[in-house]
């Protein structure tokens, strides 16, 4: 069958190869110029209408009319270029005689609307070029690029789908300026193990447990100038980084003051904002895509094998004086693989890990309508397995899977004239699986297990272990049972628009209301198997068993429940006095959130918003804010935020213009604001008490009595924390808008910023967090983007870098006794820890030597600088080893397009980064204690022999040895880092064999993520360097077909 | 028309009657705690019950380890702990695993609540005496308070008192430590307010657990007792501070500390349980005056039997292991020392005859446990020499459990943490008085009378001892009548032997089993503790309490 296929192909590749030759022959000689018909159609086989057809260096230019046809005389040898806003050009050397048809597809980046070209008239360009042109998105709205004042970055569509993921957020890194996103995990914490608390981080409404709330992405973490953004789909604040991105317009991120302020009480944070792709008119567009990738991981460690690790657990045991474990039968049993029973040597990681895990993702978008009502549905799958075996034996699967259902549709109909209707559902549905002992247990174990400790199986079949071991790595895949994460989300939007020209001219009126529910649920089915130990004594063969047996559980728990209400009335007006604009609008909005068993959390806002520009060339913008949050206390609950930008078109004044024609837009633009960010805890300004049970017993039943505890004291004059946000930022397009760059420098103060200050402990109870810090952010963002034509090879580059740092202004810091034990004037993401200075080498240098308390050092010691000289190693010998230095961030995307064929590149780094590695995965003998894994790196340590070249201290107490742990410039190293992060490959099948299957387009890729990784530390990865879940390199290959 | 029903709509949404309350009413007020009405004060009471609960946590509170393994009794089995962080003089205004100090003052702030406000709560309960039960709870809770305030000062020395005020968040909380001495008046005069209004003893079962009249009474006894000791007395480690101890030595303070031991005595309400074992694991015995009640478990064997019990029903971690010198410390079951020429002792055979407390405090070789002896020669099965935690001295630790030596499993025995037993109180009033009067016969009895009930026979003491050789006798009685029972810690502290204690190497034994069966042993030493004098022998207060509180005077020596 595949056979036939490829005989297929190849006959249908030598046809049309036959049939070119002949063409051409035929082409060549003729004399005469013929005329040239054809039809210019897009992606889904739909007509052009408009497209720009002209003979390249020579004369004769035509437009393709409404049903996309076009004629032209041109002779066989003349190419013809095809052009059209927003699109690729496209170039053919017609065919005589043939009819030709015409694909056009859309630039990868997109179209701006701020080209000026040379005479054209504001209103005719308005109106040639509005249709095609990207808009800039606010959190509500949108603009044009060339009167935008806010310091705004986009991408769209096409950035987002080249990425194998199962978050579009796997897609933001280096590619918007001034945001910050590094992968953490390669893996969803899943919902079971939740542990968010950073009161702010969501919805500023700790609950009574502690938890605030629930997100989606738990493996990239998002930073915009420095603080954890808003995310805003479609103007509702929602957490949803799961949409098919294909059905996402546009991602922007809201960086400063003025483009945030209708927030109110968060317009601190700055927000990403997801627009969903809205419904166009016309016959149904259907588009499908099928893809499946391969996921390995990246950055794991080298275990050392069995008899390395019982050689140098000896070394250690020696060290700290005690007798060995081994000997030396033991090694060279290790060593020979004799006894694969009693001495056994296990790769964990190869024992338990598949080499790849797939990826496989399906969506179908179906958009169409007529002019008066349009639709638009998604239908998204997605199965993404972890990186873990199934396990061995059970009859049904453990393995870590995360399977997604969505579904979105918006429906846009026109009642009259005035009046638009929007709906919108959007659904989801998550289920997930883990095997029972949750894989962040069996990931720590894995890192943690030495080669030797047991074996997979005894001899007899059962699960190997030990009496420290009591639970075997292999068994926990299959045998531990499992536990399933069930999460359901659906949120509905009504938006209304209503034209109220005919009451007053340029008046209108919008609303928008919102409803969403999430549950997030789990059944817990895990269980504990037995693992056994054998024992031959004497000729007797006996399986002692170890761990303790738990039948198999069947719990039901709900997680969280959320409930989340935004509604929204706005009036506006919108009018042109002659070359004056005016845009003022009046909004309010409220957004109330219900989280598990929380009072509602109330964001109530009341805004009035003016815009004013003098022929497009003098911008003004204004806004002010009366927000509240109903969780401060009653009579403080409402604020005033206010913001206010200035834009100069330099470009557009007559000077400019006449001698500046490559000038397209040149556009300076300020902005200040004063916004605000409600981070307070669960009624805090409330005195309460709480009921505790069983505190103390009394009596001799053995049942505690409850009690009464005193809630922590109160902070009645809990407020929002503010900010005093400028920007200053410049846009310029030169050369007929192939060259654009963008320019941006902020300075952020925060204030009044929830801190817990350290008070005495006498006075019995917690001190609340108050209003006491005080933060500088500050920054210079860049981005560059070139993109222009070789003919029909279309090509582009975009690039971008920023810079971000931040200066502790004051946070109440206590007392200190030293200059370098202060933070007050550093960044806050220093490291502080002590100085190393090589290793101590001679029993007189460590008696000379500064301790811990606690601690005696020895040669082969890390030797720590004693800064204050005091002879005690301490908090006061800690310095800030990192510096303060803004951490710089960039990326660079670059690709082309050509006939059919086309490849983008995505290269993205950090600069001015300092990690350190101190956790499990780096220091000796840690996780079980005494018994813990031993890696490579480990070969280095310090022995008398080897004292020259040693690069990692002698091993000791078993990942205890405080001296040699703490934190210090031994374990801090360079974070910086470049990868290739993304490249996508993909090519579209010719028309002319699509077109006979009645498919209008069918475009096979592949495409790959984490390619490659540029960084100074072996075996780690820069980016989820602890004990997580390592971050994955993906090779996907799929298929698009449209129709 | 659409504008109308948009504002229909937004008038409907806006003034709907309300769902939810403006504030968490389940989270209630003082007025539902300090209840005007209610005569039965349930939420008064529980407030009280919580008070009760910021008693300090006994037993293996240490990672799992007793507050004694950072003493010459024991070591923790499990290097680099927080109790070998303490018993290698790693303690540090950083960090210090016993500090206490927040949890104390939590309690202490409870304490004055209660005091406070239970005045508002029209109390009708009654003792069985008639007695109304106000001036009771409030009495538990000046003496709960006073407990605090002693637990503060056997740690820091003088400690800042914080009266009845209760503070908020705008107070001023800069208040300096008091000296030493107004310290120790203090929990006095605390104990003797409540002294009276106290329940009387013994409390009826079912108020297990609740402070007498008895406890406050040997609570001032045993703070009278520090008072007088040396490090605090005369030996103040920084002369002339008046925080860390009295400026001056006054003898009358041993005799202020003998007849407060000696009023329990005296009232006879207690005496000692004939069986030393059963006074740990039975519910309101004749000696136990106030414990840390608790319901009925098998903590204790999980945490430290022998690790060979494992695997089996029971769990057994052997966490603690007693050194050498405890093992030594015991006599031979005829009364005499084993350094004695005339003991008896058979090194060859260590365990032979010896004072039966040495049997139910410390797991020996050959001990009976779970129907088998233990093993902890080398190799044996509770010291197999695997990678598992185990013995580093060849003892285990076996004091509180249960008698479990013919059963197959632990049952559960009613564990309660011990704060004050009547044996103590005879030991507190032998020291005090022989210090003050010397080793005169009350002396003697108080401390034979312990001798007799641990089956010692001859149970009597040589009648010519002078007062220093009395006291090694107290001091060595001390050490093996209340091992594990968080005694010896301070006691090596306020008698100033810490910096010679704790600065020697500790030892354990070495059994080897010869293919004959029979065992050779040999003391090795297991650890070397350390201890810098004088500054270590108060705790250090926490940098943070210091750093933030302008008044707050550190402890001399600590920084």
């Amino acid at each position: 069958m595949f056979c036939r296929r490829i005989q297929q192909i190849v006959f249908y590749l030598l046809l049309f190869l036959l049939t070119a030759i002949q063409l051409d022959l035929r082409a060549q000689t003729a004399g005469v110029r013929p005329v040239i018909s054809g039809k210019v159609i897009n992606a889904y086989g739909y007509p052009l209408k408009g497209v720009n057809v002209r003979i390249k260096g020579g004369h004769g230019r035509s437009i393709s009319d409404q049903q996309g046809v076009f004629t032209i005389e041109a002779s066989a040898s003349e190419v013809l270029e095809f052009s059209f806003p927003g699109y690729n050009i496209e170039t053919v050397k017609p065919k005589a005689h043939k009819k030709l048809t015409i694909k056009l597809y859309q630039t990868f980046l997109p179209f701006l609307d701020s080209v000026r070209t040379g005479t054209d008239s504001l209103d005719s360009f308005e109106q040639r070029m509005f249709p095609f042109a990207y808009p800039v998105p606010g959190i509500y709205d949108e603009e044009r690029s060339f009167t935008s004042l806010g310091a705004v970055s986009t991408i769209y569509t096409n950035q987002l789908t080249t990425t194998p993921a199962s978050l579009y957020a796997y897609a933001l890194p280096g590619r918007l300026a001034g945001l910050k996103a590094d992968q953490v995990s390669g893996w969803r914490t899943n919902l079971d193990d939740e542990s968010i608390t950073t009161p702010g981080l969501l919805f500023s409404s700790p609950t009574s447990n502690g938890v605030v709330s629930t997100t989606d992405n738990t493996e990239i973490g998002l930073s915009l100038r420095g603080q954890s953004p808003l995310t805003i789909v479609d103007g509702v604040q929602r957490n949803i980084y799961a949409l098919d991105p294909e059905t996402i317009a546009s991602i922007s991120v809201q960086k400063d003051a003025m483009s945030t302020i209708l927030l109110g009480q968060q317009s601190s944070r700055g927000a990403i904002v997801i627009k969903t792709r809205r419904p166009e008119a016309g016959p149904p567009h259907i588009s499908f895509t099928a893809q499946n990738g391969w996921q390995s991981p990246l950055g794991l460690p080298k275990a050392l094998p069995s008899y390395q690790y019982a050689y140098m657990m000896n070394e250690a045991l020696a060290n700290v004086g005690q007798d060995p474990r081994y000997t030396a039968a033991d090694i060279q049993a290790y060593r020979d693989g004799s006894d694969p029973t009693g001495h056994p040597n296990v790769d964990w990681q190869r024992q338990i890990l598949d080499k790849s895990s797939l990826l496989t993702r399906y969506s179908l978008n179906v958009s169409g309508g007529s002019e008066r009502a349009r639709y638009i549905v998604g239908l998204n799958y997605m199965d993404q397995q972890g990186m873990f075996k199934e396990g061995a034996p059970n009859t049904y699967s453990t393995k870590l899977e995360l399977k997604r259902y969505e579904v979105n549709t918006k429906i846009d109909v026109d009642v009259t004239k005035e009046f638009n209707l929007s709906l919108q559902i959007f659904g989801r549905i998550e289920d997930a699986t883990q095997p029972g002992a949750g894989y962040s247990e069996i990931l720590s174990k894995m890192f943690t297990t030495p080669n030797n400790a047991y074996p997979v199986y005894n001899p007899d079949g059962s699960f190997g272990g030990t009496n420290t071991y009591t639970t075997n790595l292999y068994s926990l895949l299959g045998n531990s049972g499992v536990i399933l994460n069930n999460n359901k989300d659906l949120m509905a939007n009504v938006d209304m628009t209503y034209k109220l020209d005919r009451f007053v001219k340029g008046f209108w009126f919008k609303g928008k209301a919102n409803v969403s529910v999430l549950t997030a649920t789990a059944i817990n089915r895990s269980e504990n198997a037995l693992v056994y130990k054998m024992n031959v004594d004497n000729g007797d063969t006996t399986y002692a068993k170890y761990g303790s047996l738990l039948d198999q559980q069947n719990n039901f728990s709900i997680n969280s429940s959320g409930q989340y209400w935004f509604y929204q009335g706005a009036l506006g007006f919108t009018r042109a006095y002659g070359k004056n604009n005016l845009d003022a609008e009046a909004l309010f909005d409220q957004q109330q959130t219900i989280f598990n068993f929380d009072l509602p959390s109330k964001y109530t806002n009341f805004s009035t918003k003016l815009k004013y520009d003098y022929d497009r060339k003098y911008l003004f913008e204004a806004a002010v804010n009366e927000g509240g949050y109903n969780r401060f206390s009653p009579g403080h609950q409402f604020g005033l935020f206010y913001a206010g930008a200035v834009g100069w078109n330099m470009a557009e004044e007559k000077f400019i213009k006449e001698n500046f024609p490559w000038i397209n837009q040149f556009k300076w633009r300020v902005d200040y604001g004063h916004t605000g960010n409600a981070n307070v805890g669960y009624f805090v300004w409330r005195p309460s008490f709480n009921t505790t049970s069983g505190v103390y017993t009394f009596g001799n039943s053995g049942t505690g009595a409850n009690g009464v505890i005193e809630s922590p004291l109160i902070n009645a004059d809990a407020t929002w924390e503010k900010a005093n946000k400028l920007n200053m930022g410049a846009d310029i397009s030169l050369f007929g808008n192939k060259l654009q760059l963008t320019a941006d420098v902020y300075t952020d103060k925060y204030y009044d910023l929830m801190w817990q200050q350290y008070q005495p402990a006498i006075i019995g109870n917690t001190y609340p967090s108050e209003n006491i810090g005080s933060i500088r952010y500050f920054g210079t963002e860049f981005s560059a983007t070139y993109q222009n034509h070789l003919g029909g090879f279309n090509y582009f580059v975009t690039a971008n870098a920023s810079f971000s740092g931040n200066k502790i202004i004051d946070i109440r810091e206590l007392k200190q006794p030293y200059p370098w034990t202060k933070r007050t004037g550093h960044s806050t993401s220093a490291i502080y820890g002590y100085i190393a200075e090589g290793f101590i080498e001679t029993q007189q240098e460590a008696e000379a030597q500064a301790n811990m308390s606690g601690y005696t050092v020895q040669p082969g010691d890390i030797k720590l600088k004693d800064i204050n000289n005091d002879h005690v190693i301490d908090q006061f010998d800690q310095v800030n080893l990192s510096g303060d230095k803004p951490i710089f961030f960039y990326g660079l995307t670059t690709g082309f397009s050509y006939k059919g064929f086309n490849i983008s590149v995505l290269v993205q780094g950090v600069g001015n980064r300092q990690i350190v590695l101190n956790d499990a995965r780096y220091i000796e003998f840690s996780g079980y204690p005494g018994q813990g894994q031993l890696y490579k790196q480990h070969l280095g340590r310090w022995t008398p022999e080897t004292s020259a070249t040693a690069t990692f201290p002698r091993l000791t107490n078993f990942g205890l040895n405080i001296n040699n742990d703490a934190t210090s410039t031994f374990w801090l190293h360079s974070g910086n880092y470049m990868r290739i992060k993304n490249v996508d490959v993909g090519y579209v099948l010719p028309y002319r064999w699509t077109s006979r299957l009645r498919l209008a387009d069918v475009r096979i890729f592949v495409n790959g993520q984490n390619l490659i990784t540029f960084f100074g530390v072996d075996g780690v990865d820069p980016e989820s360097y602890g004990s997580g879940y390592p971050t994955q390199r993906v090779i996907n290959t799929g298929i698009t077909i449209k129709l | 028309m659409i504008l109308i029903v948009s504002f229909v709509t937004f008038t409907v949404l806006s003034s709907c009657s309300k769902t939810w309350e403006d504030e968490p009413l389940e989270r209630f007020t003082d007025e539902y705690v300090w209840d005007v009405h209610d005569s039965l004060g349930q939420k008064a009471g529980d407030f009280l019950n919580q008070i009760y609960s910021y008693l300090p946590q006994g037993f293996t509170r240490l990672d799992g380890n007793y507050l004694d393994a950072a003493t010459d009794d024991a070591i923790s089995s499990q290097p680099g702990g927080a109790v070998e962080v303490m018993a290698s003089g790693g303690i540090s205004p950083f960090n210090n695993p016993d500090d206490n100090w927040g949890k104390m003052y939590t309690g202490i702030r409870a304490a004055s609540l209660f005091i406070n406000n239970i005045d508002k709560v029209p109390l009708s309960i009654k003792l069985p005496d008639g007695r109304s039960m106000r001036p009771v709870w409030k009495a538990e809770a000046r003496f709960l308070r006073a407990f605090f305030y002693f637990e503060l000062m056997k740690r820091y020395g003088g400690v800042p008192l914080m009266g009845d005020k209760v503070l908020q968040s705008d107070d001023n909380v800069q208040i300096p430590r008091s000296s030493f001495k107004r310290t120790v008046d203090y929990i006095v005069q605390q104990c003797e307010l409540a002294i009276d209004s106290l329940r009387p003893d013994p409390v009826d079962m079912i108020n297990l657990g609740r402070a007498t009249k008895v406890a406050a009474m040997a609570l001032k006894a045993r703070t009278l007792l520090y008072a007088a000791s040396p490090l605090y007395n005369g030996e103040n480690i920084a002369a002339g501070d008046s925080l860390s101890g009295y400026i001056d030595k006054d003898p009358e303070r041993w005799h202020n500390a003998a007849v407060a031991a000696g009023d329990i005595i005296n009232l006879g309400v207690y005496s000692l349980d004939a069986d030393f074992r059963d006074v740990f694991i039975t519910a309101g015995n004749s000696e136990t005056i106030f414990a840390r009640n608790a319901g009925d478990y098998h903590q204790m064997e999980d945490d430290n039997s022998p690790i060979g019990y494992s695997g089996t029903s029971a769990y057994a971690n052997g966490r603690t292991s007693p050194t050498e010198e405890l093992v030594d410390a015991f006599p031979m079951a005829n009364g005499l020392p084993i350094t004695d020429i005339n003991s008896g002792y058979d090194s060859t055979n260590p365990y032979f005859q010896r004072d039966p407390r040495l049997y139910y405090t410390v797991f020996c070789n050959g001990t009976d446990w779970l129907g088998r002896p233990v093993e902890t020669f080398n190799d044996g099965l509770d010291r197999p020499g695997t990678d598992k935690v185990q013995t580093l001295t060849g003892y285990y630790a076996k004091k509180f459990m249960g008698k479990f030596e013919t059963s197959t499993s632990y049952a559960n025995e009613h564990q309660t943490f011990i704060y004050f037993r009547y044996a103590e109180v005879l030991l507190n009033y032998a020291e005090a008085e022989n210090e003050y009067e010397g080793p005169v016969g009350s002396v003697y009895t108080a401390i034979e009378s312990v001798r007799q009930r641990a089956g010692l026979n001859p149970y009597k003491l040589p009648a010519d001892l002078n007062k220093d050789q009395m006291r090694a006798i107290i001091h060595n009685e001390r050490r093996i009548e209340m091992a594990f029972e968080e005694q010896r810690y301070w006691d090596i502290r306020r008698w100033k032997i810490a910096d010679s204690v704790m600065n020697q190497p500790f030892h354990g034994i070495e059994i080897i089993r010869s293919s004959s069966g029979a065992l050779t042993y040999t003391i090795v030493p297991v650890f070397s503790p350390r201890f810098t004098a004088p500054y270590q022998y108060l705790y250090p207060i926490s940098y943070n309490e210091v750093a933030s509180n302008e008044q707050m005077k550190q402890n001399p020596g600590w920084k």
